[in-house]
């Protein structure tokens, strides 16, 4: 292979899109040839240099974005529906509708959660009363939650079900409607409405709060939910207690959004750019370590801001 | 106690239930199943959402081809046959949505060249910081000089080349995935990628 052959090749070689028997060739070259060495380093720096430009998507206008979608669908099934074979309930858009496969993917995902909250969940039994307070047991002894919904004024509105429907209105500084909250925030048949209640928990404070929304983020199942509870989690940035919950996302979690997020809410206080020194080693560490090339680079671009971080690149 | 027991029981049983690949997704969706249909949206939109916004540096058509391109999802679903990926079948529509808002804009910039920036549209780099004078190589690189010239280059390749290199160094498409999805062979792709390379290369090859 001539050195023009080889580097003609480099950019396939880094996007691993040669062949088998080129990419032994490529390599084979360059281990004998210091001018492609040198040729590969360079292209090694533009598709770095290219991929730092990149730009995340603003959380507010993904959200956004898919509220407006689900306006369109709404508007769309309620038009379509006398020709659809099923009835579309967007009223209840990401939600489930009680059919048969949505049952069975409800108990899914309810059993992945038992799997990481069953301990939890058992040290809870003891003030287990059912019929008269709510509870993560009321859940499962047959009370199930429909619906939750802000209502305007800092008022929440909770359908709930058992044996006959009932309704509980008030804030969240009502005790009583905060535990319902507290409760539908785990509520393992519907994803929905836990990303609800969460949405409706990110305005209220407290540690109790703060402990819900962590333990959606360790361990939902359902990537919306935990991203919907990392954000809300925002307010409590300054807490070492979040921010070491924060640092674990970024470790463990399989999804890069989430960790891509978690990398914002670790450098961020009231929106603006925020580094402890701890939170600067977490992202060095990353910007070696992690395997997602947009995050890695995300790293390094907050580090770059960063003047604390400076000299170390 | 009991609960625990019922719980590991529970566990055991659910293993299988608990598969819920995307094929069974998709076929509820089809059957009508709104939570299907968000749970597929939701494992895509965020890349098609970043795709269209880097594209076309513009919050507002970003928004409108989340829109558009969903909403056809949403309406061809029906007969979506499984002969390629969904994956696929979404970045086709995708592609084209982009490709077509791509070609617009290139034509209104011939006709009005200040709209880029009149418009309000967003620089794609005006958040990479600014580097110190240093000498050090590394930190040279993010100067504003590169990225003022990569964001040139960028502007500068075909409406095509500029999605096939969005898709390969962004997305991180395979070149096979990227020539299905705009209807090419991967072949057509692989040209149109190097075509791109070698632009980005000889733009920048001065600076690095
Ligand atoms: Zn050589």
């Amino acid at each position: 292979m001539s050195c023009h052959d080889a580097q003609t090749k480099l950019s396939f070689y880094l996007y691993g899109e040669l062949d088998f028997a080129e990419e032994e060739a490529v390599e084979q070259h360059l281990a004998e040839c210091a001018f492609c060495q040198q040729a590969l380093a360079r292209e090694k720096t533009w598709h770095t240099a290219a991929s730092a430009g990149y730009r995340d998507v603003p959380l507010d206008l993904l959200a956004e974005c898919r509220e407006d979608l689900r306006h369109t669908l709404r508007a769309e099934a309620a038009a379509e529906s006398p020709r659809r074979r099923f009835s579309f309930d967007w009223g209840s858009l990401f939600r489930i509708t009680p059919n048969r496969w949505s049952y069975q993917l409800a108990l899914g995902s309810f059993l992945v959660f038992l799997g990481f909250a069953g301990g939890r969940l058992v040290n809870r039994m003891p003030d287990l009363n059912f019929g008269s307070g709510p509870n993560t047991a009321s859940l499962l002894g047959g009370a199930h939650i429909r619906d939750i919904q802000p209502s305007g004024d800092g008022q929440v509105r909770i359908l709930v079900d058992h044996v006959d429907q009932r309704e509980v209105v008030g804030t969240l500084r009502d005790e009583n409607v905060k535990r319902w909250v507290l409760a539908a925030v785990q509520d393992p048949n519907d994803p929905g409405i836990r990303v609800d209640s969460v949405e409706i928990l990110a305005n209220d404070g407290g540690n109790d709060v703060r402990d819900a929304l962590l333990d959606r983020v360790e361990h939902d199942p359902n990537a919306a939910v935990r991203l919907k509870a990392l954000e809300a989690l925002q307010h409590f940035s300054d807490d070492p207690v979040t921010r070491n919950a924060i640092v674990s996302v970024l470790q463990r979690d399989s999804e890069p959004a989430l960790r891509a997020a978690a990398v914002d809410v670790l450098a961020s206080a009231n929106g603006k750019l925020v580094l402890t020194p701890e939170a600067a080693a977490t992202l060095r560490q990353l910007a070696r370590s992690e395997r997602d090339d947009y995050l890695r680079l995300r790293c390094l671009q907050i580090l770059q801001a960063d003047h604390d971080a400076f000299g170390i690149y | 106690m009991e609960t625990q027991a019922q719980a590991v029981g529970l566990l055991a049983v659910g293993a299988a239930n608990a598969r819920t690949d995307e094929r069974s997704l998709i076929r509820a969706a089809q059957r009508g199943d709104s939570e299907a249909f968000e749970q597929l949206v939701r494992s895509y939109d965020t890349n098609v959402l970043r795709m269209a916004y880097n594209l076309l540096h513009s919050e507002e058509d970003a928004r409108d081809i989340y829109q558009e391109a969903f909403l056809r999802v949403f309406k061809k679903l029906p007969e979506f046959r499984f002969d390629s990926a969904f994956s696929t079948w979404l970045y086709r529509i995708v592609a084209n949505l982009c490709l077509d808002q791509i070609r617009k804009r290139k034509v209104r910039k011939e006709e009005n060249p200040s709209v880029e920036t009149s418009s309000g549209e967003v620089d794609r780099l005006q958040f990479v910081p600014e580097s110190r004078a240093d000498v050090d190589p590394q930190r040279q690189l993010l100067s504003n000089e590169v990225n003022t010239r990569i964001h040139e280059v960028l502007n500068s390749l075909s409406p095509r080349e500029r999605l096939v290199f969005e898709m390969r160094h962004y997305q991180g498409m395979r070149l096979r995935a990227i020539g299905e999805a705009l209807g090419v062979t991967e072949e057509a792709a692989k040209n149109c990628l190097f075509r791109a390379t070698q632009k980005m290369r000889a733009a920048l090859g001065d600076f690095i």
